[in-house]
């Protein structure tokens, strides 16, 4: 199971999502205002879009999780049971 | 001169309010408007530095705020940098910290507040 | 089988980046040979309107016309 955030980390969204796909085991890609996430180390496990980082002014050093492209998230999307999101 | 305060409490892209919150602060002095641009929250993301919008199609935001501080007062509240885990340095020129004596002032002499 | 992939857009192309991150799924996964549908419900119909003026931010009309020659199947 893929769980696909995009709201902002200050956002009850951002918050359901995480813990929901916590407590499911899913793999997670954070994409939009959630990559400012990015940057704490409890975000070491998810995806993180590189595109969306890259807009942001967030370098790749900051970032302990694996960074991807487009390309690699449709691999996943496609390589999942099920994909949720986005939140 | 009348007093614009725009409030920004969204971070830049996701949404498109930090862009309508830096266009109307930025425009609001062709009517005869001071603007005041304030950050908090998640709208402290937008004075981050090396922000690069490359090819997407949006407009940078960081590069926009640099060029506008020298026309008008930026701040960024130093409660919402913290949590957000943004140091000074890590901030475009021209922005001003502040610890919440600005917003105070700023909402005190304000004519019209936006709040995005 | 070929896989399919179905994107949903709910959301105006100039209040949200969901545009922009939709766009780029399916290009991605155009490019992958991957069958692609975008599903656009409530204000995300709006991304499909003729003679949009958009501009500070991707022009949705255009990107979604050029990755409909490349196959994009869409329903609104």
């Amino acid at each position: 199971m893929l769980f696909l955030i995009a709201s902002a980390p200050d956002t009850k969204e951002f918050q359901t999502a995480v813990r929901t796909a916590q407590e499911m085991k899913a793999d997670v890609c954070l994409l939009q205002n959630a990559v400012y996430a990015a940057r704490t180390p409890g975000s070491s496990t998810f995806f993180v879009m590189a595109d969306d980082l890259r807009m942001r002014g967030i370098t790749e050093q900051e970032v302990p999780g694996t960074i991807i492209g487009y390309d690699r998230l449709v691999d996943l999307m496609a390589g999942s049971d099920k994909v949720v999101g986005l939140f | 001169m009348k007093n614009l305060l725009v409030i920004l409490r969204k971070p830049p892209y996701g949404t498109v309010d930090a862009a309508e919150a830096v266009r109307h602060a930025g425009g609001a002095g062709g009517f005869d408007y001071k603007a005041t641009l304030y950050m908090i929250d998640g709208g402290v993301y937008a004075g981050k530095k090396n922000q690069n919008a490359g090819d997407t199609g949006f407009s940078g935001l960081g590069e926009s705020l640099e060029l506008l501080s020298d026309e008008m007062e930026i701040y960024v509240c130093r409660n919402s940098l913290n949590e957000c885990g943004i140091d000074e340095e890590d901030l475009v020129e021209g922005i001003k910290i502040d610890d919440g004596e600005a917003l105070k002032h700023a909402l005190k002499n304000a004519n019209s507040v936006m709040i995005f | 089988m070929a896989k399919t992939i179905t994107l949903f857009l709910n959301t105006a192309p100039y209040s949200h980046e969901n545009t922009h991150t939709a766009l780029k799924i399916a290009e991605a996964a155009l490019d992958q040979g991957l069958e692609t549908h975008v599903v656009a419900s409530a204000d995300g119909v709006y991304n499909f309107l003729k003679g949009q003026k958009g501009k500070g931010l991707p022009h949705a009309a255009e990107g979604f016309e050029r990755l409909m020659a490349k196959g994009l199947k869409v329903d609104l």
